[in-house]
């Protein structure tokens, strides 16, 4: 009797350990970024988990959500504790530093598999952005960049018919309307952060200036500019302050401001169809540039993509082939539309025109937008960034002229690099622009 | 009553165990971090930090945004307790009565501690705005004909920032000293009417000296939670504009996270922490601290 | 003074304690009213007093989202009162009137941990916690906010403590209660004020945690309420409306602890000690 049981126990045992040796390994991938889970983005990467779950039936995907302010430091914590997870969405000025700190895993091999063209239809930009030495590291899945927003009726009221092109026709139109309506009509934000940096970008590049040789006469210039707007009261002070460029636009739906800097997402967010009704008047066109004929040259913001250089080699393919999905041009397209933001693949950049025809500006601006973190010495462009916006403010709060501050600027971003490697950034830098700035 | 004092042990052994794992060991861990050159490539790992001796700190020292974080820090703390602590203890004498909706007050009161920090330092951000709800008041009654740059000059805003602090804090002195305040029994006060005290005098001479123990930890919990303030100055202003603004906390924060210079940001908050080590030994040296003791 | 006339009279103070209590809720209001608004009309000048289109559907969304967060945040910050108060009150009780030289080092100690902000704290506790796998559960999120709630509940209940009269416990010895039963019989009943104020603090502080929470916990079915609030921060910017109609609801219990702690330090009073 006893031995009966005890056989039947064993090969019982037998049987579990042949059918979990056997059974399919659940894979668990975990998918983060700062997505809201209620909102379009949140949902259509969503909807791919779920797809792509039914198509694998071994494989898990979990979607983490961390707050937009907190990602970049949670991926540092993560780095060091070593718990980043397997595929993770970063801002995109983020990109060289996690390359360059060995974050973010190298993914040629993949890419050779799936086909060069595919990596090749990306703008070049973003192809710049996310690879290095040849190798490639992330890919950029959304895109946006800056332009002027305008209200017409606010300028046909003071007798303007044309938007600006130029930065004095800019001011000319600024000093009219002021009189007119008494308020400070260009919205442009100031404030201490990346975000003010960027909104800067269009107006140091197009004049031909660079982020790391600020104490040339261009870069001079343009700061020049705008502390002057600033301090004739064409831009409302309280910018210095503001959370974000987003916060630019509730005054401009009110008419307190007839110009602002921002960006297509808007159109997904503030300026909705309702809005664009009931207002009637919003109309975009490219940021203006010094002189005519030149063409404006802005950053390029947007989400990227790429798996953490820690991942278990069990789960690589899984999670490559789940990113391969939402790098196809189909997905490209879709997932840009609902937020207004702009493809980052050629072939669907031409399609969406024809859906969103607003964004003609932005879809212009973004062949020849430029990566903020190349411009600006790959892993150190965080500080450096920090560098500008502090000096912007310092000029526009007349602590000290624009002269000053950017050649105080310019000596501190100077000393973070190696003589050597300052000048191999410093060349980059003008390469880029160059080829951007080229007919 | 050496019977009790294994006991008594007990009673404080879990409170020092947990302390001592989990609070000391992060203040080595950012004291060794201070004496290394951490950028963002060795704190992910990428390389090893080198050591640097004091290097950190002396270059913190010498930094210009340094000196002025430590003024900011000084008006910052120095008025925010001290309104704080005035406000506080007025409200708690005036809830010393018992009227009717009292208990609902009581509890609006605590809102300034319990809004999401978001929330109400945008709320004082988008008040202290040159178009704002201060300047429009001070505007339309003919105050000023022009509007101040609460936050947006190069002096005001660290008392814009300090002035919404003043309001934050107002919670955590008010109840402290309002429940110490109820402790104190009703016949000492009557006694002392008898006696011929007027009101000035029975706060002085009864209500304060009762009150020393709470005092002094309002002083001490008070300087350590405001000189830990952070979220505050940073929704406000980021430290800006410029750098006029920044405190201990926001520069520290903006040189880790901003420019990633992970070194001098825990070196910085080495300093804050004998800082604020100074002053609580200042607040705690006091006579008061011994009396009533059981050996 | 006839019962009609004491009435009134207590209505005064009423009057002249609304006067403070509206300046200080002032924010409140407007945080209020901007959940009924666009971000248009939350920015508009000069600001409106009374929403000039209200609607529902920003306080929906915002309960939408925010109320699948309640559960945890409730867990997280009653898990941490029962914890701290716990372990604060018999440290407390020792600190105040025994004269140790441990004591002292202790007090010391429980200053000088709190000093460091969150953010300079949650790397190096990530480390330990990760060391014995307790990441990723409510509990390693209750113990990191303890590491400053304890601390912080143990020097004021000190003070509270230090307001006993040590002659109560000196008469208790003479009549040979020990240790425990003091603590139990005598302090205990007498700090049902102090207990309500430092657990209403604890509570607001464990219940506004953000860092710990989002840190230690990868899991999304788990994350506090804190968390879900910044959702309405996203990559464009903030939803204003969302994030004050989210505001009040997050708001609420604690208000709700707060007005319940109320009655508690005022019905502990009256029981008094000099019966």
């Amino acid at each position: 009797m006893k031995w009966s049981l005890g056989t039947v126990f064993i090969v019982i045992m037998l049987l579990v350990i042949v059918f979990t040796g056997f059974a399919q390994e659940n894979v668990t991938i975990t998918v983060q970024d700062y997505f809201d889970p209620a909102k379009s983005m949140g949902k259509f990467i969503q909807e791919r988990i779920v797809e792509f779950e039914n198509n694998h039936p071994n494989v898990k995907i979990n979607h983490t959500f961390i707050p937009f302010n907190q990602l970049l430091p949670t991926i540092l914590q993560q780095s060091i504790t070593k718990t980043v997870p397997e595929i993770i969405m970063v801002n995109n000025p983020n990109v060289s530093q996690l390359i360059k700190g060995g974050v973010l895993k190298d993914l040629t091999d993949k890419v050779k598999e799936w086909g060069w063209e595919n990596w090749e239809d990306f703008i070049k930009g973003y192809r710049d952005n996310g690879s290095y030495d040849g190798k490639i590291y992330a890919f950029q899945i959304t895109g946006n960049n800056l332009a002027l927003f305008y209200r017409e009726s606010l300028l046909n009221k003071a007798g303007i018919a044309n938007p600006p092109e130029t930065w004095q026709e800019l001011k000319e139109q600024c000093k009219k309307i002021k009189e007119l309506l008494d308020i400070s009509p260009f919205a442009y934000d100031a404030e201490a952060s990346d975000e003010g940096s960027f909104q800067f970008y269009p107006f140091l590049w197009s004049n031909g200036g660079s982020l790391l040789e600020l104490d040339q006469p261009e870069a001079i210039e343009a700061l020049q500019f705008l502390t002057d707007m600033f301090k004739e009261g064409y831009i409302p002070r309280d910018v210095l302050n503001i959370t974000s460029q987003g916060d630019l636009t509730p005054w401009f739906i009110n008419g307190d401001v007839a110009f602002m800097i921002n960006g297509c997402w808007e159109f997904g967010w503030h300026l909705t169809e309702d809005v664009m009704q009931q207002l009637g008047d919003v109309k975009v066109t490219s940021i203006p540039v010094q002189e005519k004929g030149i063409r404006p040259i802005v950053a390029f913001g947007g989400e990227c993509y790429g798996i953490s250089s820690n991942i278990d080699p069990a789960k690589y393919d899984a999670a490559w082939e789940f990113l391969e999905i939402l790098l196809s041009s189909d997905i490209n397209l879709k997932i840009n539309i609902d937020s207004a933001s702009l493809p980052t693949r050629v072939s669907a950049t031409e399609k969406i025109l024809t859906e969103v025809p607003i964004l003609e500006p932005f879809l212009e601006q973004s062949k020849y937008a430029l990566p903020m973190a190349l411009m600006g010495g790959m892993e150190n462009y965080g500080e450096i960034s920090s560098i500008l916006w502090v000096a912007i403010q310092k000029a526009f709060t007349g602590v000290a002229t624009p002269e000053e501050v950017f050649k105080e600027a310019a000596q501190t971003i100077k000393g973070i690099f190696s003589p050597e490697d300052y000048e191999m950034y410093k060349q980059v830098a003008r390469e880029l622009l160059q080829e951007a700035s080229k007919k | 009553m050496k019977a009790f004092s294994y006991k008594i042990y007990f009673f404080l052994i879990p409170v020092l165990v947990y302390q001592l794992i989990f609070g000391i060991y992060p203040l080595i861990y950012n004291l060794i971090l201070s004496f290394k050159e951490v950028t963002l490539i060795t704190y992910l790992g990428g390389g090893i930090s080198q050591w640097i001796g004091l290097s950190n700190y002396l270059q913190i020292l010498k930094d210009p945004v340094f000196q002025k974080a430590i003024f900011n820090t000084l008006i910052f703390t120095g008025l925010s307790l001290s309104f704080q602590f005035i406000i506080g203890f007025w409200l708690a004498l005036l809830f010393n009565h018992t009227f009717p909706l009292k208990g609902l007050f009581q509890s609006l009161i605590m809102i300034p501690w319990v809004l999401p920090i978001m929330v109400s330092g945008s709320f004082f951000r988008w008040f202290f705005n040159d178009q704002g709800m201060a300047n429009n008041f001070l505007l339309s009654w003919g105050f000023i004909n022009k509007p101040i740059p609460w936050i947006t000059s190069k002096i005001f805003p660290i008392l814009s920032i300090t002035a919404a602090n003043i309001w934050l804090g107002i919670p955590f002195t008010f109840i402290l000293l309002y429940t110490g305040l109820r402790a104190i029994p009703l016949e000492l006060f009557e006694s002392a009417e008898i006696d011929g005290a007027n009101w000035w005098q029975k706060i002085l001479y009864i209500t304060v000296p009762l009150l020393k123990p709470v005092i002094i930890t309002i002083l001490t919990l008070g300087t350590i939670l405001t000189v830990k303030a952070f979220d505050l100055i940073w929704i406000m202003t980021k430290g800006g504009p410029g750098d006029v603004s920044h405190l201990f906390t926001t520069l520290s924060y903006s040189l880790a996270f901003n420019k990633f210079h992970f070194g001098k940001a825990s070196s910085l908050l080495v300093i804050m922490v004998l800082l604020v080590v100074g002053l609580t030994f200042l607040f705690n040296s006091t006579k008061v601290e011994e009396e009533s003791s059981i050996e | 003074m006839n019962k009609k006339q004491r009435k009134e009279w207590k209505w005064k103070w009423t009057l002249i304690a609304l006067i403070p209590t509206i300046i200080i809720i002032l924010p409140l209001y407007f945080i209020a009213i901007g959940g009924f608004q666009s971000a248009a009309e939350i920015f508009h000048r000069p600001p409106y007093w009374f929403p000039p289109h209200p609607s529902m559907e920003f306080y929906n969304h915002a309960w939408v989202t925010l109320f699948p967060y309640l559960k945890n945040s409730l867990i997280v910050a009653l898990g941490n009162l029962a914890l701290t108060l716990t372990v604060a009150l018999p440290a407390a009780f020792v600190l105040a009137k025994f004269r140790l030289k441990l004591g002292k080092l202790t007090f010391l100690i429980l200053l000088f941990t709190q000093i460091l902000p969150a953010i300079a704290v949650i790397i190096p506790l990530f480390l330990i916690f990760n060391n014995f796998g307790m990441i990723n559960n409510y509990f390693s999120v209750i113990l990191g906010i303890a590491v400053f709630t304890i601390p912080f509940a143990t020097v004021i209940l000190r003070a509270y403590i230090k307001g006993i009269p040590t002659s109560l416990i000196e008469a208790a010895f003479i009549d040979g209660a020990d240790l425990f039963r003091i603590f139990r019989s005598i302090i205990m009943p007498l700090l049902s004020p102090a207990i309500a104020t430092a657990g209403t603090l604890t509570f607001i502080m464990a219940w506004g945690d953000f860092i710990f929470s989002l840190s230690f916990l990868k899991d999304q079915t788990m994350q506090t309420m804190s968390i879900g609030i910044y959702r309405f921060v996203g990559q464009y910017g903030i939803e204003w409306n969302n994030l004050m109609a989210g505001s009040m609801i997050f708001a609420i219990i604690p208000i709700i602890v707060a007005l319940l702690a109320g009655k508690a330090i005022v019905a502990g009073l009256t029981a008094g000690a000099f019966k």
